[in-house]
Formats: C-alpha cells, structure tokens, sequence
C-alpha cells in the first residue's frame, strides 16, 4: 500500500480534531502540537488512536510502541505509521 | 573554528550519550563565563536549599541534613567534570555514602548485590532466564527482609537496598524485553544508584527511558534553575503540611459530630501534601544532576473527575503502571476479549497497584499487609476510575460535544463543583485508607449522623463559600498577566525562587522571627522544629505513606540523626517473644541471647530481661519485683544499662543495710504490659519466688492506657478470668465485633474504676504475702506529667499503703530528645537510663525504711 506522509497526517489530524477536540476551544492543532505530553490525549484516547491507526492503515501496534516516542505529535505519527507501513 | 570544535565535541558525547541530540553547554566550555554565571546562580540556591533544610529540620530522619555538605560537594564535583564521567561519578558518590552509612560489610553487600543484578539483566541467556535468574535472587533477599532468617546488617543492607530496585529493576527489565537497550553501562548504573534513593526509601518510580532521554536534554541552566525550582516547592509543601499538622490535624478518637467528621476527613487528605514535598525534593535534587525529569504531582487538589485525578496524582506511579502493565494487558486481552476490554483492564491494573503498593511496603518495612481496607479503598478508586473511563471512552466514541464554553463563568461554576465533589470523595476515601481496620472507618462515619441544624447550614456556607472562591480565582486566572506570572516554566523561577529562599532563610534567624507576635513566634518555632506530634505519630500507625516516608516506633526509617541507629536497636525484639491466648498477650521466650548490630538482649532462664536468679532465696537476700512495661525493660539499650540493673548493681555496692546481704530485683518488665498485665502477673508468677517488695510502675495516661489494652483484650476474644473485668465489659456493652474505636469509647467512663481495681489487686496480694507494695510514678521522654493525674494515683496508691516512689522530674533540664533513641522511638537511650536510674536509686533510699525490711 503507497500512502503519503502527508496524507497520513491529514487523517489522523482529521480523526484527532473530531474525536478528540472537538468540545475543546483548541483548534490551534498544528503537526508538532504535543499530544501526550501536552495533556490532549490520555491513556484511554491513546489507545483509541492506536485503534484507529491500525484499523485505518492496517498496521499492528506492539504494547511497547504506545508511548510519547511513537504517538506524541502528528508528525511523530505520521512517521511511525509510515515505518511500519514500510516494514 | 568554533563549529567544527562544537561537532567534534557533539559526535564524542553522542558516541556515549546516544540520546543527547544538543550539546550542552557545559562541554562547550566547563569554565566559559556564561557557564560560570548559571553555575554560580545555581549553587547559592543550593546551598539556601541546603541551609533552610538544615534550619528547618526538613525530614530529619532522612539524612539529607547530616549528610547536606556532601550533597553540595558532589553537586560542585559533578558540575567541573566532563558529562562523559558523570554518570560514573554519580554510582561513585552513592558507594561512597553507602559505605559510610552501612560499613564495608553491608555496603559491599548491597553493591555487590545491586551490581549482580544489572548484571544479570545482560547475561547472554534467554530472557526469562535472567527473569528467572532475578526473581530468585529477589526471593533470597525477601526470606532475610521477612527477618526469618535474622542477621541484622543483612536486613538493614536489604531494606536500603530494596528501593532502588524494587521498582526500577521492572522498568529496565521491561525496556530489555522490548529492544530498548541502554547505551551506556554506567547510565544504567547510576540509573539504579541515585543516591537521593539511600536519603528517601519512599522515592518516585523513575522511568529508565524517560531518564535516560532527558539526560542533558536542556540547557544546563534550564535543568538547575527546574530541580531548584522543585525542591523549593517541596520546601514549601513541607512547611504546609507542618503547618496543618500543628494547626487542625485531629486524632479519629475526636471525631463526635458531622463537622468534626469533615474536618477529620478534610485535614487526613491534605496530609497528602507531605509526600508531594518529598517527591518535589527528590526531583528537584535528581534535576541537579543533569536528568531534565518531567513534574511528579500536578495541582492533585484540583482533579475535577476521576480520570483527571488519576492523570494528577503521582504521575510517575501513573506512568510506570500504564507502560508496564496497562497496555501490555490491554494489547493481550485485545485480541480475546470483544466485550468491557477496558473494565477488565482496568480493574487488572488496580488490583496490581494494590498489590504493589503492599510489595513497596513489604521491601520498605519488612511487613506485608493485606488488609481489608486496602482492598476496599483501591476497589472503590480502581472502579470510579474505571467507569469515568468508560464515560469518556464512550463520549469520544459518540462524538459528544459539551456546548458549555469552558471560559464561561457557568463551566467554572460547574468544574468548582466537580472539583469540591471530588474532594469531598478523595478525603472519605483517605480517611478509609488511613483507618487502622474497616470497623473503625463505619464507627467514624456513623459518627456524621451527628448534627444541629446550625452546623448543617454551615456546612453548607462553607462549602458554597469554596465554590465561589473557587470560581473568583478562575476569573482573576483569565487575566492574562497574572496567568503568566503564575504558570511559568519552572526554569523561569529564578526570583521566585531565590526570593522564597531568602524569606525563609531569614525567618531561621531568632533575631528575625521576634518582627512576629509571640503567638506566631512559638508555632514558626514548631514549623522549624518538625518533630511530629502525637496526633501525627497515632496516624502513621494507620498510615500508608506515613509508614513509608518516616516509619513508626516499630519502623523506624532514614538514615539521618538516630533513626539507623534506633531501626538497629529495635531489631533483636522481632522474635523475643510468643504469644499467649490470655490476659498477657505475649510472654518473654527463656534463655535468649540476641545479637543485635549495636545492642544485645538476653533474657534468663524465668523469661525476664534480667539475669539468671536461683528460685530459692539466699538467705539475707531482700527481692523486689519490677512490674513494668517497655521502658522498665530497657528496650534499646542493652541488658546491663538498663535502670534496674544500674540500680541493683549499686545498691549492692553501697551495701545499705547490714541486715542484707544482698539485693535482687527481678525485671518482670516487657515491652507491651500495662496495668492488667501486671495484676496477672502477681496473681500467677511474681510471688513464687519470694519476693520481699514489689514495685508497680505506673505513667502518665494510666487510664487511658488501660482502657486501650483491655479494649484491645476484647477485641482479640482473648479470655479473661477476672469477674471484675468481666463485669465491666457486660455493664459497658462492649462487643468482640465492634471496631476498637468503639470499645474504646464503651469503656472510657469506666477507665477510674478499672485503674483503681488493678492498683487494689497489686495491693492486697503483697499484703497477702507479705510484700511491701511499692507504687512508682515514672516521667516519659514525651509527654510531660499530668500534675492533677499524678496526685490522683499517689494519693489513691497511698491509700491502698503502697509506698510511692516519685521519678518525676527525672531528665532535669536535658532536652528530651538527648535522652531519646530517636524521634520516633522514644523510649529511653544510654543517657535516659542512666538517669532514670539515678532518680530510682534515690527514691529507693529516701524510702530506705520502709522498703526494706527482710521479712
């Protein structure tokens, strides 16, 4: 499957906003906005995201990988995404 | 020029130091003047820290004063050396202290032990082999901490060494299991030997990863100016706590109304603060070494849901349990389990948290507790936590929206409503944790169907009074100006900072302090003197972190001032004794030799902590038995500095009557015998061995302590034959199912009349043999003497002819805390005996005439 950095990015963007910021007045939601770190996510919507990833691109999340290293931004997921993707 | 030397000097460090991704600023130059400047900014708040910890007895037992100038010695070293040998010199400063505090035995030993567990997360086997490897090795060291098998600097080596590995050592596990192997030995090395960790048992779960990625990962400057930031934070929430412990902590016994209920509860939650001071020092101290750790508490009073709480409340805790037990359980179950993926998580992870919360007590204190309440209180937090979970996963599923600006004034209204909600359920659920058992928390809560209408609408102005504060504080937070001066990144601090310390270094100064009325002088003098009162010393028997932070009597923890010393000298009463399934609880095994690190106990072949006596009397011998409890054993000091064996050793020398040749006193003493005790005693032992005199020893609290050990009697079913007590339990109602607190309660009003009934059974038995009955009032190194309780007792013992002995004013004008073994064990040292027996001898003679009369 050939998917763009870009594209990934704008889905998950576009996941993330609807799902997750949607009743928050934060739609400054730029690429590098800190996601777990910065508090947007937490553990549950973390998971959920993982969920969705996987679902949406057909890759498989380890345990270890849902950490701020692999899920912290958009560009942080983008990029993740598209390792696996890439094998 | 200077970038090329820049790259050389990055590519050196990465070759080390892989995460480093900016060169610090201290490999640019160690002397450059900018770096100076920071450096320089750096160490006088280090050294104010260290200089208002010092004044301010900031946790004194933990060491971090004794030992204040060598932390700053290590902080100046560790600043001027290259960051390739930091972490290295960093395992180097920790052996250094391990073998000064503990000795070359246990210190060895916990290096040896520590080292051999890092190495064996390497060995070049199969991982659950070195899983298997490091289990047995954790197993060993849990039999010698479970004190089963005794060898005193053994379980002193492994209660230090525990907590740095107990937690660490599954993080770094868990990071080999999943490929994140560490570049660098001695990071991992000094990963597990923080030696902040030998000051604080109870230390937050550090995450290797997080470690070792914000290793350098800031300015230098950032990093100094973010630890002293923190631990002037924790400074201030210690003085907090202090204050609150001072001011309005109350005991559970005060508890008689809704309002005194409330505030029970209110306070007993706010004690949380204590543990959010250490955590910031630690920190803040770990910061001071170049680990740009991330905060470990955030604004936990403010949680306005259960979710928030648990993202609020001990975030490394947090962390440590999602990365290591969360996902990887979520991610097992995902493929399972279709249906409540989340509940069953959940409520897994909740039963871990409990579980490892007694596994942390276990390591720390040696006892491993599962109790009823415990299982109660993370049940009722695991399930609230678990169902706000589900709530929210659910909303996020449905795409629900809240309409509500959340600037607004209404939203305000509403999250100061969920926040005070979730106070008002923290603190129930706290006061249910720090109960020393089930019953005691229902009797305390029915206690709340206690009220007047006035306190009701009280109550309630209180509480609508914190909510529009509340919503006050969010509005003057909206202003931009102020929100920025407060929510600063921590490394933006410096005024604040330096500011605080130099108030508080000030206010150490007695000159200072007289600016303030005498009433706020005397309570900063409390504040600076931290010693806990007795209201704080009741709540750490039934308190989690309270056993943690500071231990007990039993417990005593830190290696600062006495506390090492006295945790060695508690020791040798571990197996001292077996119980009885009678009125005397438990009997002193015969014939004991322990050895302890600095003291001995040795008890003879009748089970007393004396020396062997024959059981016929010599002939021209005057005895005497001691009827008393720990103090009278002597618990800390060895056998033959304990008063009575002073005493009797002297009076034998001073050869005071010609008609006696000679003088024994037998110690009938253990730790734990009250007044009850005692009676069974003289109506069961003492009297076999002829005695010519025997001496009760009576303190301040006599009733109350009667009370509490006959409440305790009943309680554990133990059978009693007297038909006075058993008259008294009938009459006050007290009950085997009820909680202590309550029993407690029952027999209060007939506390007088159970003392007076002990002291009259003492009396008509020496009458009956022939024993002249002594009564002896002895000062504890705590409480002062009850003048109005103390004439009571003498005058009523008079009456019944004991003759009294009076040891009052036995310690003069020495500070009490010289004669006691440390803050938490009080009982009499070296110097306290010695006194005590100095006041002993003399009464003794002053009574010379009435005493001793061979019969």
């Amino acid at each position: 499957m050939s998917v763009e950095i870009n594209q990934v990015k704008e889905t998950v963007k576009t996941y993330i906003v609807e799902r997750f910021l949607k009743n928050t007045n934060d739609k400054q939601l730029t690429n590098s906005t800190p996601l777990i770190s910065g508090g947007l996510i937490d553990s549950i919507l973390t998971m959920q995201l993982v969920v969705f990833l996987e679902e949406q691109f057909k890759v498989e999340f380890q345990a270890h990988e849902v950490d701020v290293d692999n899920l912290d931004s958009i560009d942080i997921i983008a990029a993740f995404v598209l390792k696996k993707l890439n094998g | 020029m200077y970038s090329v030397q820049t790259s050389i000097k990055m590519e050196r460090i990465t070759k080390y130091f892989p995460e480093i991704s900016v060169l610090p600023e201290n490999q640019v130059g160690l002397f450059e003047m900018t770096r100076l400047r920071s450096f320089f900014l750096a160490l006088i708040q280090f050294c104010l820290i260290l200089f208002v910890v010092t004044k301010y007895n900031f946790e004194k037992s933990s060491g971090v004063i004794d030992y204040a100038q060598y932390l700053l010695v290590v902080f100046v070293l560790h600043s001027f050396i290259s960051i390739r040998f930091r972490p290295a010199f960093l395992f180097l400063c920790c052996v250094i202290l391990l073998y000064v505090v503990f000795g070359i035995l246990a210190g060895s030993f916990m290096i040896g032990t520590g080292l051999s567990l890092i190495l064996i997360c390497h060995l070049p086997i199969k991982f659950n082999f070195r899983l298997c490897l490091v289990l047995l090795i954790a197993l060993m060291l849990a039999i010698f901490r479970t004190e089963f098998i005794y060898v005193p600097w053994m379980t002193i080596a492994i209660m230090y060494l525990a907590p740095l590995f107990m937690f660490r050592l599954i993080v770094y596990l868990y990071e080999i299991k999943t490929g994140y192997l560490p570049a660098n030995k001695w990071q991992s090395i000094s990963y597990f030997f923080l030696f902040p960790n030998i000051f604080f048992l109870f230390f937050p779960i550090i995450d290797y990863k997080t470690a070792i990625k914000n290793y350098y990962q800031a300015p230098e400057r950032e990093i100094w100016q973010k630890g002293i930031r923190w631990m002037v934070r924790g400074l201030i929430h210690l003085l907090c706590y202090r204050f609150i412990c001072l001011t309005v902590l109350i005991s559970q016994e005060s508890v008689q109304d809704l309002p005194s209920l409330l505030h029970y509860m209110a306070v007993n939650y706010s004690l949380i603060l204590h543990i959010s001071a250490i955590f910031h020092f630690i920190i803040g101290m770990i910061c001071m070494f170049g680990f740009n750790l991330p905060q470990v508490f955030d604004n936990y009073f403010a949680a306005i849901s259960f979710v928030d709480l648990w993202r609020r409340i001990n975030i490394y805790w947090r962390d440590f349990v999602l990365k290591v037990f969360f996902y990887p359980i979520m991610f097992m179950y995902k493929k399972r389990v279709k249906k409540n993926l989340l509940t069953i998580t959940m409520m897994t992870v909740f039963v871990i948290t409990w579980l490892l919360h007694s596994y942390q007590l276990f390591w720390i204190s040696g006892r491993f507790s599962i109790k009823l309440n415990d299982v109660i209180f993370w049940l009722i937090i695991g399930a609230t936590i678990t169902i706000n979970s589900i709530v929210v996963e659910r909303n996020s599923l449905l795409g629900k929206v809240d309409t509500i600006n959340k600037e607004s004034v209404p939203y305000y209204f509403i999250s100061m409503g969920k926040m005070l909600g979730m106070l008002v359920f923290m603190s129930l659920m706290w006061s249910l944790w720090y109960s020393r058992t089930l019953e005691d928390w229902f009797f305390i809560l029915s206690k709340g169907g206690s009220f007047t209408s006035n306190q009701l609408l009280i109550i309630v102005i209180v509480l609508l009074s914190i909510l529009v504060m509340g919503v006050l504080v969010k509005l003057v937070l909206r202003n931009e100006f102020i929100n920025k001066l407060i929510y600063r990144k921590p490394h933006e601090t410096l005024v604040l900072t330096l500011f605080s310390l130099s108030i508080l270094a000030l206010f150490s100064f007695k000159e200072v302090q007289s600016v303030l009325p005498k009433k706020s002088q005397i309570l900063f003098a409390d504040l600076m003197n931290g010693s806990p009162n007795l209201v704080e010393k009741d709540n750490a028997e039934a308190g989690y972190y309270d056993l943690l932070i500071e231990g007990d009597e039993e417990n005593t923890i830190g290696i600062g001032g006495k506390s090492l010393k006295s945790f060695m000298r508690k020791r040798p009463y571990t197996n001292a004794y077996v119980l009885t399934n009678d009125i005397m609880y438990r009997k002193m095994k015969p014939n004991l030799k322990i050895n302890g690190i600095d003291h001995n106990f040795e008890s003879n072949a009748f089970g007393m902590r004396d020396k062997n006596y024959s059981v016929d009397k010599p002939a021209g011998t005057y005895r005497i038995a001691l009827l008393g409890g720990s103090y009278q054993m002597g618990s800390g000091v060895n056998n033959d500095q304990v008063f009575e064996a002073i005493v009797e050793e002297r009076i034998n020398k001073d050869d005071i009557d010609s008609s006696i040749r000679l003088v024994e006193i037998f110690n009938f003493s253990a730790g734990g015998y009250y007044l009850l005790q005692q009676v069974e005693l003289v109506n069961t032992t003492v009297f076999k061995y002829d005695m010519d005199g025997a001496i009760y020893f009576a303190h301040t609290g006599e009733r109350t302590k009667v009370i509490h050990f006959f409440a305790n009697s009943i309680k554990r079913e133990l059978p009693i034959n007297y038909p006075f007590l058993k008259n008294i339990q009938k009459l006050s109602g007290a009950k085997s199912y009820m909680s202590l607190m309550q029993i407690r309660e029952l027999l209060l009003p007939y506390g007088d009349t159970i003392m007076k009934w002990g002291y009259k059974e003492i009396a008509e038995k020496c009458k009956a043999n022939n024993v002249v009955p002594i009564w002896g009032y002895m000062e504890t190194t705590t409480e002062y003497v009850d003048e109005n309780e103390f004439n009571e007792l003498k005058a009523y013992a008079e009456s019944l002819g004991f003759v009294t002995l009076d040891l009052r004013d036995t310690y003069g004008k020495i500070d009490r805390k010289d004669v006691q073994l440390s803050e938490w064990n009080t009982h009499p040292n070296v110097l306290g005996q010695k006194l005590i027996a100095d006041k002993f001898y003399s009464e003794l003679m002053k009574n010379k005439n009435k005493i001793f009369k061979i019969k």
